[in-house]
């Protein structure tokens, strides 16, 4: 009975906390931004690094409800990004380690907060920046801010977090593609 | 107060049961290897509208608890990955009306995907067999039906699952309909 009621006292934590470490999902590429790539245009570019700045806003690991979420790139956030975006060049066929065109970033903010109930929130931002041998074409800030329905368990709000990351870095990024200055300085 | 801890954990074991967990079906793209031989040479375009896309399905696991995933924005990126290993251009429509998405299309597609899920553990709520049943209806551009093709992908957790690996198994089944659709959609004289 004892043990019985000390397993029960223990699930309210289970509840609302896991404290447990894991890797955010490897990005899947999203169509409509391998659609907005291919629609601007058949020229080759390369992806080069992206780095991220030290800030409070600039979190990683991500935490979410006591638990951490690690990038599976290099465990960086920044090598997400950069990640994700070869991703999509390749499958839109405009990727070409030849090239002269080089695209290369600074993540500047990156985080979750799922301790809301029933809202979870993520922000993103980062400085985009487009090279024609060497000389900067572009220079541009994208920034994006989501929301999704959570839930007061853990083990629901967390995962759905978790799946929401993604989807904030392919928002990111479609933000970027849809610029006709960066179409314009990509060719 | 033990009376008040109690009722507060029995509230805390009524909210874990039943859940309905999040999961993703998405396939890994890596798995889906182009196909020997030439891409036929035609341009095909799917139509998937919004509301399909951001349908969320909620079908069994284990243990009593359900499972929740979007099949349509799950298998997208694997399904457009599928069609550019066996057609040489693929688009994207999101509805029949989408005159500028259709134009120069050969072939228009309407996939439908249906899902099913089981747990057979009784204490762990994730599933351990996931079924995919993919229909792909071709017509010209005209609208004219062409052929239609089916398929249906199975998934089942194995020891090559990890317990924090949640979607195992829609995963697998999502992969070997897409190989399943591949392998039919390229051995079709019917579309070159």
């Amino acid at each position: 009975m004892r043990l019985i009621r000390t397993l029960l006292l223990l699930l309210p934590v289970a509840v609302f906390a896991t404290g447990c470490a894991m890797n955010a999902p490897h990005y899947t590429p999203s169509v409509d931004n391998v659609q907005l790539l291919k629609k601007g245009g058949t020229s080759m570019v390369k992806v080069g690094g992206f780095s991220a700045i030290k800030s409070d806003g600039n979190a990683n690991p991500i935490s979410i409800r006591g638990s951490s979420l690690n990038s599976p790139y290099n465990a960086s956030y920044a090598d997400y990004l950069g990640e994700a975006l070869k991703q999509e060049l390749l499958m839109a066929n405009r990727m070409a380690a030849a090239s002269d065109v080089e695209i290369g970033g600074e993540l500047l903010k990156n985080d979750i907060d799922a301790s809301g109930f029933s809202v979870g929130k993520g922000n993103m931002s980062a400085r985009f920046t487009v090279k024609k041998a060497g000389m900067v074409r572009y220079d541009q800030v994208k920034t994006v801010q989501s929301e999704w329905e959570s839930s007061f368990v853990g083990a629901v709000a967390i995962p759905k977090a978790v799946q929401e990351y993604s989807n904030m870095v392919g928002k990111l990024l479609a933000q970027l593609y849809s610029d006709s200055a960066f179409v314009e300085a990509s060719k | 107060m033990r009376i008040v801890k109690l009722i507060t954990s029995a509230l805390a074991v009524l909210a874990l049961v039943g859940c309905a967990h999040p999961m993703s079906m998405a396939p890994e793209l890596a798995k889906l290897e182009p196909a020997q031989g030439a891409l036929i040479k035609k341009k095909v375009v799917y139509v998937l509208a919004d509301e399909a896309r951001n349908r969320m399905v909620t079908t069994p696991g284990g243990g009593g608890d359900s499972v929740t995933y979007y099949p349509y924005k799950d298998i997208e990126t694997g399904f457009y990955k599928m069609l550019s290993n066996v057609f040489d251009n693929v688009g994207k429509a999101s509805s029949m009306s989408d005159t500028a998405a259709l134009a120069g299309a050969s072939y228009i597609i309407v996939p439908t995907v249906v899902t099913s899920s089981s747990g057979s553990n009784p204490l762990i709520w994730l599933p351990t067999d996931f079924n995919v049943d993919m229909t792909l209806a071709f017509t010209d551009a005209k609208g004219a039906p062409v052929t239609t093709k089916k398929v249906v992908g199975a998934g089942k957790r194995d020891d090559g699952a990890t317990l924090g690996d949640h979607s195992y198994s829609g995963r697998k089944a999502s992969e070997d309909a897409l190989k399943q659709m591949q392998r039919k959609l390229h051995d079709s004289p019917e579309l070159r």
